[in-house]
């Protein structure tokens, strides 16, 4: 279980912290106030230099560390905060009242554009569940617990989010409506950056020739303003899947539906299929060809962690142009 | 020949060995994928998104900043 679920540490943080998440993969090379804030809060710790910057911090508003930890021992987890927050306790008052330090919010001509990018105004947000999953004793899939995998962790569901601009959207409802294929690239950004193992952490996105064939067709189902998504695709390392050392081979299905003007009420989508293969930093997959689950359904745009950038986009033109690159 | 190949897959999903996704059990498979309750816990931590928000909140509030950076955004893909 996760230190963010015991009620130990959910109560501390909520009564004595602002908490707060951030990728560091943008933090420490974006150019801009954000980034030298927090590059100034890691050098002050172990985490100096160019290298990752990952791990749990404990700072003040004006950029002073008082703690670092990157163990995920309950104990240790709780005695980094315990300490660091009597370090807190003594600062002088003039660091610690409210509004004693000033910080505005960055315009965006103040953000470096590289590693900042905002959901597509007026397009769509997908949040994706992968899952590893069991075939139970009535045939049926089932979630696994920690017991059923060798390293013990990797069971529970993992959640990465889709982009989908306005006018990619409106393509895809005209798709449907003449009962044709989905969009290249909405299909091949689908099956590039959302449909791979990202159940025990960052895993490598497919390339453009590792999708080795696909069907995806979009067509109206009985209901106005209904639509149906069918398809099939195999992902594999190499051409042939049989050598590959990793692929995902997959039947897909999805349900579509707007309102009268066309705006989306409902997009999920269920991907199932057979996974093999690990890659450099997702170690630890089971052996041989094991079902993997992802669904997709719709984000709320009011909820700030639903809008978290696509782990795939850090290549942003790359991500939009999927098709292509 | 690749339009053959993608019209059996299409045709007979059950000849490549993967597990079916059918309209009856949409719902089921779909369900099955999302974090459970126990999965969600995390969540009644008000996480911020970025540590710059979360700065000119813990300016405001006199709080000190709990800060989780990953590779990939910890409450997406790490």
């Amino acid at each position: 279980m996760s230190s963010f679920s015991n009620p130990d540490i959910i109560s501390v943080l909520r009564e004595n912290f602002i908490p707060a998440t951030d990728n560091d993969w943008f933090n420490r090379r974006r150019q801009d106030a954000a980034g030298k804030f927090f590059r100034s809060v890691a050098a002050q710790g172990p985490r100096k230099g160019n290298g990752t910057k990952q791990g749990h911090y404990i700072l003040t508003a004006s950029g002073k560390l008082l703690g670092f930890n990157n163990n995920r021992s309950l104990d240790r987890r709780k005695k980094f905060i315990r300490e660091a927050l009597e370090k807190w306790h003594a600062l002088p008052a003039s660091e610690r009242e409210p509004a004693a330090i000033k910080v505005t919010a960055l315009g965006t001509g103040q953000v470096d554009k590289k590693y900042h990018a905002s959901p597509p105004a007026g397009g769509i947000v997908l949040v994706a569940s992968a899952r590893v999953l069991k075939t139970g004793s009535t045939a049926r899939l089932e979630i696994c617990s920690a017991d059923d995998l060798e390293q013990g962790w990797g069971h529970m569901a993992a959640v990465d989010r889709m982009w989908i601009r306005r006018e990619e959207w409106q393509s895809l409802i005209s798709a449907a409506e003449s009962r044709g294929e989905v969009p290249q690239r909405l299909a091949y950004r689908l099956l590039r950056y959302q449909l791979v193992d990202f159940t025990r952490g960052e895993p490598p996105h497919w390339k453009r020739e590792e999708v080795r064939h696909f069907t995806m067709k979009i067509m109206p189902a009985e209901k106005s303003g209904h639509y149906v998504i069918k398809g099939t695709a195999l992902m594999a390392s190499a051409a042939d899947p049989a050598t590959a050392k990793r692929g995902f081979e997959i039947n897909l299905l999805g349900k579509i539906e707007t309102d009268t003007s066309g705006k989306p009420l409902r997009f999920d989508l269920v991907a199932l299929g057979d996974h093999w293969g690990d890659g450099p930093y997702t170690k630890g997959s089971r052996p041989g060809r094991t079902p993997l689950g992802i669904s997709l359904h719709l984000g709320n745009p009011d909820n700030p962690i639903d809008l978290i950038r696509p782990q795939g986009s850090r290549w942003l033109q790359g991500y939009w142009e999927a098709e292509k690159h | 020949m690749r339009t053959f190949i993608i019209t059996l897959l299409a045709l007979a999903p059950s000849a490549i060995a993967v597990p079916a996704v059918d309209i009856v059990h949409f719902d089921r498979l779909h369900a099955l994928m999302q974090p459970t309750a126990e999965e969600l816990k995390w969540r009644k931590i008000p996480w911020r998104t970025s540590l710059w928000q979360a700065r000119i909140d813990a300016a405001a509030a006199g709080k000190p900043i709990y800060l989780w950076e990953m590779d990939g955004h910890p409450l997406g893909c790490t």
